[in-house]
């Protein structure tokens, strides 16, 4: 209050207290708050856009990671290896002693291997390391100087591998891939892929 | 998004006043609202530009003002009249008792421009003389003799009522 107020006499202050008895209707004050701009979002700090970004960059290397390994270079990798001459660890025992001696050796091995391929003898079995996977390999021999290997990973090693075998050619080998209840499986054989078809 | 609670705050010291101020410039009740939503949408825009938090209610009478000028035409004449020596009577407490507010708004709406609007501000009480001069543009001396004047005439009114 100033001090001009001093200059209020006794029906000044009189008057200036009726006028105060006005009031504004009732709806003008929600009127003039739908004026109100509205509050700014604080900025955010510099600190938490750089934190996300990490967070897109891991993401981005996790997302690839989660990819898995390409189901091409393992057919490709394997095919050449099964070409070489290498060595089998366990031979001339029944497919459950080599499952089971796979299996002491921590690496993958499935059961659910093909009626008409468990109904053949196996050659033998060794473990594979590729690509830091520790696979199984176990050998069947056909007859003939015909050899098909059953290589096994872990469940879900390769992505969007079928449910049911998948037959493909290339070069002198006919390879089937498919996800088993138990382990991911590939079958290579140096055959056509119709007669591949007959173990599966 | 929030409200501003800062513009909810003048809006809450201010608008009542603001709006006992309006009527002496447009005597009329839906230009007054008119006048303070207009003052209040031009703060809403500029306010933040106010650095000085003491002067809010300074700036918001002087843009009323100015939008009510800049909206209307000047019809009424601003003639200074002589000083007028004559004292200024007082009411008597029984006519004092019988008035309202609303009494005391018509009795103003009655008097001429140059008086309704100095004399308004000097019973919204928190205005001194200079700032009435400042807002009004005038010698603080002129608003000394337009009050008095002013308020000799609203007391004749009120008295005849």
């Amino acid at each position: 209050m100033s001090d001009d107020n001093k200059n209020f006499d006794v029906t000044d202050r009189a008057i200036a207290d009726l006028l105060r008895q006005v009031g504004p209707p009732s709806d003008l004050r929600r009127n003039l708050m739908a004026l109100a701009p509205q509050k700014p979002r604080p900025a955010v700090p510099f600190w938490i856009w750089g934190f996300a970004c990490a967070l897109l960059v891991i993401a981005f290397v996790a997302s690839l990671s989660f990819r898995g390994p390409s189901l091409d270079k393992a057919q490709s990798d394997l095919s050449s290896f099964l070409a070489s001459d290498f060595q089998l660890s366990v031979t001339g025992k029944p497919i459950s002693n080599l499952q089971a001696w796979l299996a002491g050796q921590n690496a993958a091995v499935g059961t659910s291997v093909p009626g008409s391929l468990a109904k053949i003898a196996p050659e033998g079995c060794r473990v594979i390391e590729w690509e830091g996977h520790r696979a199984s390999l176990i050998c069947f021999d056909t007859g003939g100087g015909k050899v098909i290997h059953l290589v096994m990973f872990e469940p879900g090693t390769f992505r969007n591998l079928p449910t049911s075998p998948k037959v493909a050619e290339r070069g002198p080998w006919s390879m089937a891939s498919w996800r088993g209840p138990d382990a991911d499986y590939l079958m290579f054989g140096q055959t056509s892929a119709q007669d591949l078809r007959r173990f599966l | 998004m929030d409200v501003d609670p800062s513009f909810e705050r003048v809006v809450g010291d201010h608008y009542q006043n603001l709006y006992r101020f309006a009527p002496s410039l447009s005597q009329n009740e839906a230009d007054a609202c008119d006048l303070v939503q207009q003052t209040f949408s031009i703060y809403a825009r500029k306010g933040h530009q106010l650095r000085d938090g003491s002067k809010v209610k300074t700036w918001l009478f002087t843009t009323l003002r100015r939008e009510f000028f800049s909206t209307r035409r000047r019809s009424e004449r601003f003639v200074d009249e002589p000083p007028d020596e004559a004292t200024t009577p007082d009411l008597s407490e029984d006519r004092l008792s019988s008035l309202d507010g609303e009494a005391v708004m018509s009795a103003l709406g009655k008097l001429p421009l140059e008086y309704r609007e100095p004399l308004t501000l000097f019973y919204l009480e928190e205005h001194s003389y200079q700032d009435i001069a400042n807002q009004m543009d005038i010698p603080i001396g002129t608003v000394m003799s337009r009050l008095s004047r002013a308020k000799r005439r609203l007391r004749a009114l009120l008295e005849n009522e």
